[in-house]
């Protein structure tokens, strides 16, 4: 443990005792780059009507829900806690906005559906050039369609607002089931899980593969990854959001008719059943 | 009572010239972070493990689990 870390514990400490106003503002400003980190990975484009300062600052407000909120004993890292409030807060107020399309989702199924076809009739990964074309649109209106459609993709973080529910700033990561205590059937179905989608990982084009292990391993921003590829964050987004489609097309595909159609109902199960209980076990 | 207003700006701006330097601090590690990815990307020796960048996926991404339902 180094010292500055040391000295956040002390801080985080004194300030769950006391609820002092200096801790608080302290505990801002130490935890204030998340932010700008957060919001980058949300790759939401600038437009002449938001740039990025605008999107920190609606993160800002999430990260000071986070301060005020955040319970040491629970044991869960601050980082994580936060940057589902910091996501959340930033979604919020561009719903609020009404920045973000509904009928995005419409666009997903859409895009998905294309690939399904595509793959199962070329037994390929399909290019974006023929998935344009099964869509019956320009490749430029297909590649602004997965930059609608990566907004509204669902995360873990994703407030459950999201869902129509009241308790916004609850994240579905809150109500899964504790993942410490897994029994051997969960840690079977849990192995299965990862091996499909292992598999359907190795069978996405080179670049995607490279793009989503920049994203979700090395966590980088949209921007970073941009820079490596050499490619506009924009372009980004649009391949992401697509490995992503193809990822739950092939998933689902591979997922249904085996032993891991069980597994994936009996997760949902928990999941909305832990929703309607209201139970929060992370 | 403006002393109290002087010192609440003082204080501000403080707080400020520690966001601003953390935040290059943190800028400059991670730069120098990508720049090394990016060299990996383009000599091709950069791997990516399926396995690993599975379980992170599922990690974060519900509707693997949740988005099927419809």
């Amino acid at each position: 443990m180094t010292l500055a870390s040391m000295i956040i514990d002390d801080t985080w400490v004194e300030f769950v005792a006391t609820r002092r106003s200096t801790l608080r503002d302290e505990l801002i400003v130490h935890y204030s780059p998340l932010v700008r980190f957060v919001v980058g990975r949300l790759g939401i484009p600038a437009t002449s009507m938001l740039d990025a300062e605008d999107l920190v600052s609606f993160g800002t407000i999430g990260l000071i829900n986070a301060v005020d909120r955040f319970d040491p004993s629970r044991g869960v890292r601050f980082e994580a806690f936060a940057s589902a409030r910091i996501r959340g807060a930033v979604i919020d107020q561009l719903r609020t906005l009404n920045w973000l399309p509904r009928s995005a989702v419409t666009r997903v199924k859409q895009v998905e559906a294309a690939l399904a076809t595509l793959e199962q009739r070329l037994g390929r990964p399909a290019k974006e050039e023929e998935a344009a074309k099964e869509l019956g649109v320009p490749l430029e209106r297909y590649r602004q369609m997965l930059m609608e459609a990566g907004l509204s993709l669902l995360s873990l973080d994703a407030p459950l607002s999201m869902f129509g529910q009241d308790d916004e700033l609850l994240t579905l990561r809150d109500l899964l089931e504790d993942q410490v205590t897994v029994s051997p059937a969960e840690a079977m179905e849990k192995k299965e899980l990862l091996a499909t989608l292992s598999s359907a990982i190795e069978y996405l084009p080179k670049r995607e593969q490279t793009l989503l292990s920049l994203y979700y391993v090395e966590e980088l921003t949209m921007k970073e990854i941009s820079k490596i590829m050499e490619v506009s964050e924009s372009r980004v987004c649009q391949l992401h959001t697509q490995a992503l489609a193809r990822l739950r097309t092939t998933f689902a595909n591979s997922d249904a008719g085996t032993s891991g159609e069980t597994s994936s109902k009996k997760q949902k199960t928990t999941v909305a059943g832990n929703r309607r209980s209201g139970k929060a076990t992370a | 009572m403006p002393i109290e207003k002087g010192m609440e700006c003082e204080n501000d701006t403080g707080k400020q010239t520690v966001i601003k330097r953390k935040t290059r601090a943190t800028q400059q590690s991670r730069a120098a972070r990508v720049e090394a990815l990016k060299a990996q990307v383009r000599a091709g020796t950069y791997q990516v493990d399926s396995t690993l960048l599975a379980q992170r996926i599922l990690a974060n991404e519900s509707h693997f689990i949740d988005g099927n339902k419809d």
